[in-house]
């Protein structure tokens, strides 16, 4: 039974490996719109995309309108400066 | 008319250059003897020549859709070459939206401090017949038949609300424990000695205010900078460009032989055409994670393996050129796919993590 069960479970694998493979090209082609110019909606739906970086932004802005100058603030990751 | 006009000076002067470059002219059956015959037939009410016999009216019908298929392409490209370099925003003869479009977007021409690649969005402060005033991030516009503003469409719209200290000086603090830093639901606004102002998310993605009840509504101008080093702007744009117009020419490439390489069959041009864009995607992907600095510095064990798998992708894509360059038959390229996959498995980051 070793024997039998040793050539399939290598096949198994291959096939595996091959369908992760396929499911990764898919999916950096896919990705590729964070290399492309995007619209202003898109680019701000991917800057909060937590709740805690809405928060964080709302009350930047705020702070923003109120004093009328730029505010500094980490979303996503980026430190990016917010005016109105 | 001056649009279609326009539209068949610049198709006479496609088809003239491409014929003076291509080894492959393109020729329509009907010529300018043809066209003004027609004119002279519509005059004279009889049935214009190039619809007499089945074949004309199939030689008309090639040289109409001809025309169609340019102008829609020329179109596409224009469009998206205008929305890559905001160009939209700083012409205004480029100007493809109604007039209120443009007035509550920010541009060079309404907002001095507007600047090229940053992000900008219209936060919108909406005061209905209640004087209830509401806020949030301006979603559409509708208009009327006539042209008139019908609706204002607000996103992540909030609801301002105002409580007397002095009358419920109980609830004031109750909402002051309600806020937290983990969700926007209920937002700090204003304080003073007798009144206290929050804000209360409106439930739901979009919330509309009609024109009969709009009292009055005022645009602020939001810029969000400093997302984008100037080199990734100008990378974006390149990149975008450069496959908006490989995609292009790998369709009428796959459409129309121009003889550039002599391929050995349609399929072989064919999967050429389907796959250079995609390849220019790999190779997009993998300088984008070459020249990822900030990964470099925080994770570069991360850095390492996006690299990697881009790197080991990209030869993976390349493979079926072994096919259409007739360098090995097709199911020895499936053949040496499937290994290569197979081998290449073991080594994807996302395998090793598994």
């Amino acid at each position: 039974m070793k024997s039998i069960s040793k050539p399939f479970h290598f096949v198994a694998d291959a096939f595996k490996d091959v369908f992760a493979t396929f499911g990764l090209i898919f999916k950096l082609a896919n990705s590729v719109k964070d290399i492309m110019v995007r619209t202003d909606e898109e680019n701000l739906e991917k800057l909060l995309k937590t709740p805690e970086d809405q928060v964080k932004f709302q009350k930047a802005l705020d702070e923003a309108i109120k004093d009328s100058s730029a505010k500094e603030v980490i979303l996503n990751g980026r430190n990016v400066r917010i005016s109105a | 008319m001056l649009c279609s006009v326009m539209m068949l000076v610049w198709f006479y002067l496609i088809v003239r250059a491409f014929n003076s470059w291509s080894p492959m002219p393109v020729e329509f059956e009907i010529g300018f003897d043809d066209i003004s015959d027609t004119f002279i037939c519509i005059y004279e009410s009889r049935l214009p020549s190039i619809l007499l016999t089945s074949e004309r009216i199939t030689q008309t019908v090639n040289l109409l859709l001809a025309i169609y298929v340019v102008s829609l392409l020329t179109g596409f490209v224009f469009n998206k070459v205008i929305f890559y370099l905001g160009l939209e925003r700083r012409f205004s003869f480029l100007q493809f939206q109604s007039q209120w479009q443009y007035l509550t977007s920010s541009s060079k021409q309404n907002n001095l401090r507007h600047s090229f690649g940053d992000i900008f969005y219209t936060k919108v402060d909406v005061m209905n017949a209640k004087e209830e005033l509401f806020t949030g991030r301006l979603h559409m516009i509708s208009y009327d038949k006539d042209g008139k503003v019908e609706a204002i469409t607000l996103r992540d719209a909030y609801r301002f609300n105002r409580i007397s200290k002095k009358d419920h000086p109980d609830k004031a603090a109750e909402i002051k424990q309600a806020f937290s830093n983990k969700n926007a639901l209920l937002l700090p606004h204003s304080e003073t000695a007798s009144t206290f102002v929050y804000r209360k998310r409106i439930q739901g993605d979009l919330f509309t205010v009609f024109n009969g009840d709009l009292n009055n509504i005022s645009i602020t101008y939001v810029k969000i900078s400093n997302v984008y080093r100037r080199f990734q702007k100008v990378m974006r744009i390149v990149f975008s460009i450069l496959l908006l117009l490989m995609g292009l020419a790998s369709l009428v490439y796959a459409v129309y032989d121009f003889h550039i390489y002599p391929f050995s069959s349609t399929l072989k041009r064919v999967l050429f055409c389907i796959l250079s864009p995609l390849f220019l995607i790999f190779i997009g992907l993998l300088l984008n994670a070459l020249f990822n600095s900030k990964m470099y510095k925080l994770n570069r064990k991360k850095y390492k393996e996006d690299l990697g798998d881009g790197f080991l992708l990209l030869i993976m894509c390349a493979l079926p050129y072994l096919f259409i360059f007739d360098v090995f038959q097709w199911w020895l390229v499936i053949i040496i796919m499937f290994v290569y996959a197979t081998i290449m498995g073991n080594f994807l980051s996302t395998n090793k993590k598994k």
